[in-house]
């Protein structure tokens, strides 16, 4: 029987050294459904997404995969779960010294034990799907940013994966190219029925793709729901992110002052 | 193709490199690769002075062989020579440790029999001459008066 | 007073973790040899990019050496009237010591940046995250390759190296100084042992092993102590990959000499 919820998030800390960027992040990803994760930069939107695709170990019991504890995976569990995935990285991580449908290739040359021929043939449908058929043959470099950004998506959709991951797909794009983007996911989902989880600080995309938003704020989970719930939501910090306010700066005048000056005083 | 051009550059590159090594090690570090090229013979010494493995074993000048071992046999030392395989020596070779110039490196000269017989591979030759022994000699010439004029 | 030795006890668990994190990466790297992906064509790739783009640079570099062994050794041995072992001297030098050590460094100077480099920009590019969401081990597919191309192309460009330069002693001694050509070709044969070129041999691939190591290292982490993922990263990488493996390789030299003698 299928879990309703892939990835359940219970209670996520995280520590960079001993920095702490996580605080006790409590969600859960739904099937077939596209959950966007918004805030500000540097509030620990790519620290979450590293641990969701595993790229940073999460501790046991808090990270659950179909209801399967990630924090517990081995590496082939953690493989396997991997291949069930695909990740759009934010600059495309195509890799450059080899050609746009070669890029397309790699997993499949390296997962299956499909032909030359036939790995070709999936690679450029692949392509197809994001509009770049004719780019086949193209090195990365000679593709523009959204160019590039599409043929990763096509790598990464090269396994058929079953959740894709999403690193701010529009950051460096013109607002038209990235609303194509947009609409490339959305119909991955009606198409495909993919488990879409998408990183952005875009507050439009966002509103226009999601079915579920997670807001996070200095590393505190802050909202959690609809795109209507969000937007009727009365949370101050909330408020200020949909309606695009600079923070406040300097709050606190006499820390500001001190964290300026604080070595030279120490000194003194 | 792109990749025609790779294989080449490879192909070639493996060649020359494999070829120089070959070079180096067949020509210059003299390796054989049938190691049944030479046999075995051994020579029983009273003494072997400074002679060192892996010394040349020649005969009429011209190396036909190495020694391979060094080792005490009833008070004698016995070395083994590894000969040529295209080398026969007949029974009667006379075997000595020579000295090539006054103080350079011993070696081991065969100097040719006359037999009709020859020496089989585990064979060893009769005739051995120990090294001259330099030292012994200049203190017999230093010394050698001061003997007789005790003795008289 | 108690700062000084906080920081000196800092530097060594530093450093230890350093040289821990380099252990587990030299594993890694043998791991990949029994992991997917295919390696051929990734090998025959590097072979040529470790060796057949060497060539040139590598001859040039080697019949200089061997013209300027030529000169040197002549001058040297005149003096004492033996000008008939330059052959051996040239021959001596270069299988023994000076065709291993400036390959090393030439072949590291061209390729191991290159590879630091190139991995280094994989890495700030997120494409080696990308390598592993795919469930591909990124050792096995960008290091090992490496690994085995250099174990292969490292001794062929050495003996490469040392035949140039004995020639280019040729040239020296037969061409400028009129000595006779059978003397010079007799005095290497007769000197050239095996175990020289046994030595060559084991001091090319012990070099090729290092240079792999630290170059990809380097590229590998670059930019994880700083915590930050630049380009400037990226040439700070390479600098460093370079001169430490140079120096790695002229250590290694003394230590392999001094055992093998």
């Amino acid at each position: 029987m299928r879990h309703s919820n892939v990835i359940d998030i219970r209670g996520l800390n995280s520590y960079y050294g001993n920095r702490h960027v996580l605080f006790d992040i409590h969600f859960a990803i739904p099937a077939n459904r596209i959950t966007v994760i918004m805030g500000v930069s540097g509030c620990g939107k790519t620290t979450l997404l590293r641990h969701l695709i595993g790229l940073k170990p999460s501790p046991p019991g808090r990270l659950l995969v179909d209801g399967e504890d990630m924090g517990g995976f081995n590496e082939a569990r953690m493989n396997q779960y991997r291949s069930r995935i695909g990740v759009l990285f934010q600059s495309g991580a195509l890799f450059n010294s080899m050609s746009v449908a070669d890029n397309v290739s790699v997993p499949l040359r390296v997962h299956s034990k499909l032909s030359r021929e036939t790995i070709r043939i999936i690679a450029t449908i692949k392509l197809h799907q994001v509009g770049l058929s004719e780019y086949c043959d193209y090195m990365p470099s000679q593709l523009s940013g959204g160019m590039q950004k599409r043929a990763g998506l096509a790598r990464a959709m090269a396994m058929d994966p079953e959740i894709l991951f999403v690193d701010e797909p529009s950051s460096g794009l013109d607002p038209i190219t990235a609303a194509g983007l947009d609409n490339l996911i959305l119909e991955l989902r009606d198409t495909l029925g993919m488990t879409i989880i998408v990183v952005t600080h875009e507050l439009e995309s966002a509103l226009h793709i999601a079915d579920q938003i997670v807001v996070l704020d200095k590393g505190r989970l802050l909202a959690a729901g609809s795109p209507e719930n969000i937007q009727s939501s009365q949370d101050e910090r909330v408020v200020q992110f949909l309606q695009r306010q600079a923070d406040q700066k300097h709050e606190d005048t006499e820390a500001y002052i001190k964290a300026l000056v604080g070595r030279k005083l120490r000194q003194l | 193709m792109e990749r025609r051009g790779l294989e080449l550059g490879v192909g070639f590159f493996l060649i020359v490199g494999f070829g120089c090594l070959a070079y180096l090690s067949f020509n210059l570090g003299k390796v054989s690769l049938w190691g049944a090229s030479s046999y075995d013979v051994y020579a029983d010494f009273a003494t072997v002075g400074t002679l060192k493995t892996r010394a040349p074993v020649t005969m009429a000048g011209v190396e036909i062989g190495q020694v391979k071992t060094i080792k005490l046999v009833d008070d004698q030392a016995r070395i083994t020579l590894e000969i040529q395989d295209a080398v026969q020596l007949s029974e009667d070779v006379i075997a000595s440790i020579k000295t090539s110039g006054i103080i350079g490196e011993k070696y081991v000269s065969i100097s040719p029999g006359a037999s009709e017989e020859f020496i089989k591979p585990g064979g060893s030759i009769r005739d051995t001459q120990p090294p001259l022994d330099i030292e012994g000699l200049i203190g017999q010439f230093v010394f050698g008066s001061m003997d007789k004029s005790e003795s008289q | 007073m108690l700062r000084f030795v906080r920081m000196l006890g800092a530097a060594a668990l530093d450093g230890i973790e350093n040289l821990g994190r380099l252990g587990v990466y030299f594993w890694f790297m043998l791991r990949g040899l029994i992991r997917p992906p295919g390696k051929f064509w990734p090998v025959v790739k590097q072979i040529e990019f470790v060796g057949t783009k060497s060539f040139f640079v590598i001859g040039f570099t080697a019949i200089s050496t061997g013209m300027v062994l030529g000169l040197q050794g002549h001058y040297t041995l005149s003096k004492f009237g033996s000008e008939s072992v330059l052959g051996a001297a040239v021959a001596l030098s270069l299988i023994r010591e000076l065709g291993p050590v400036l390959t090393g460094l030439m072949v590291t100077g061209r390729a191991g940046s290159a590879m630091c480099a190139e991995i280094g920009i994989m890495r700030i590019d997120e494409q080696i995250d990308a390598l592993e969401c795919m469930a591909i081990d990124p050792y096995a597919y960008l290091v090992t390759p490496k690994l085995i191309a250099s174990l292969i192309a490292f001794p062929l460009l050495t003996a490469y190296c040392d035949v140039v330069g004995i020639f280019g002693g040729y040239l020296v001694g037969v061409g400028l100084f009129g000595l006779n050509p059978g003397v010079y070709m007799n005095s290497v044969q007769s000197s050239v042992l095996w175990e020289d070129v046994y030595m060559g041999i084991v001091k090319s691939l012990c070099f090729s092993v290092l240079m792999i190591w630290i170059c990809t290292y380097k590229g590998y982490y670059t930019g994880l102590d700083e915590g930050n993922f630049g380009p400037e990263q990226v040439s700070r990488a390479t600098t460093k990959a370079v001169v430490l493996s140079s120096i790695a390789i002229l250590l290694c030299d003394y230590m392999v000499t001094s055992i093998m003698t």
